[in-house]
């Protein structure tokens, strides 16, 4: 049927469209990250803890729910009692605007540069 | 014929629970239950699909997820239920197009809820990956729906010419 085809070739123009965009602006950050040196800890908003990424340290955040470690240059959820664990598996990081977030507590572990000179989000 | 599209969407959104988290990015996932959504707005019309939607929503965030997931999911819900049935109307795109494009805008709505709700403006770099998922699972259930509408249709048809 005619009308069927011509949607379904639309239907192909959109889904391009729509992955040329994703595509692009993840390749654009990817492309802009570098690594960062502060890691900025996040609970339901507001900032709860400043660290250095270039000292090793382990915080846990109060509650208990969270575990953020910093080694080597790199920062990473340990440990959480979230029910998906997204947080943990998402493993280190390091670059500046990239975050882990733990949804379920409400936790963003950011990586930034020290002084505000991102340009873009990345990550 | 609403309960049973609502049943079906509880189905597909139990079903989806069983699946363990593809990738480590929160927000990626299938979608199944939009199979749902989208029989509805075919052969019911748009009121019943926006009422399978929002039930399923509130449903299963009662029984499989939380109180903060609830607002995620509306969000994302709504915004997709929108483009779903602007797109329909337009009458230009397939199931499959106007699935991968609710996907998409599910996913959007869902990460500009969490940026609101946990005030942090970059998480919307979160976004890239939600969209090439949201796609990519649209296409799937697209794919999916096109099947079901079809197959439905016609048992519909089957029954009116019966009367």
């Amino acid at each position: 049927m005619n009308g069927k085809s011509k949607r379904l070739l639309r239907d192909l123009c959109l889904i391009f469209a729509l992955l040329a965009v994703g595509l692009s602006v993840f390749a654009f950050s990817r492309l802009l990250s570098s690594p960062g040196e502060r890691v900025v800890i996040y609970r339901d908003g507001k900032p709860v803890a400043e660290l250095s990424l270039s000292e090793d340290c382990s915080y846990t955040l109060p509650g208990g729910k969270n575990t953020v470690v910093i080694e080597d240059g790199r920062v990473r959820m340990e440990h959480a009692d979230c029910p998906d664990g997204l947080c943990v598996r998402m493993g280190n990081i390091r670059n500046k605007g990239e975050k882990i977030v733990c949804l379920p507590n409400g936790v963003i572990i950011e990586v930034t540069g020290g002084t505000e000179e991102e340009i873009l989000p990345t990550g | 014929m609403l309960g049973m599209m609502i049943a079906f969407a509880m189905i597909l959104s139990y079903l989806e629970t069983l699946i363990p988290p593809f990738v480590a990015i929160p927000g990626v996932k299938l979608g199944l239950a939009n199979a749902a959504t989208l029989l509805a707005l075919y052969t019911l019309g748009a009121p019943s699909a926006v009422c399978v939607s929002l039930l399923r929503i509130g449903l299963s965030s009662l029984l499989f997820g939380n109180a903060v997931g609830f607002i995620y999911s509306i969000s994302g819900g709504a915004l997709s239920l929108c483009v779903a049935v602007l797109l329909k109307k337009s009458g230009m795109f397939s199931p499959v197009g106007i699935s991968a494009a609710g996907g998409v805008a599910h996913n959007v709505g869902q990460v500009l809820a969490v940026m609101a709700v946990m005030g942090n403006a970059g998480l919307i770099s979160y976004l890239p990956p939600l969209l090439i998922s949201g796609v990519v699972f649209g296409v799937a259930v697209g794919v999916l729906s096109g099947i079901l509408i079809s197959r439905v249709s016609k048992i519909i048809e089957k029954k009116d010419n019966n009367k």
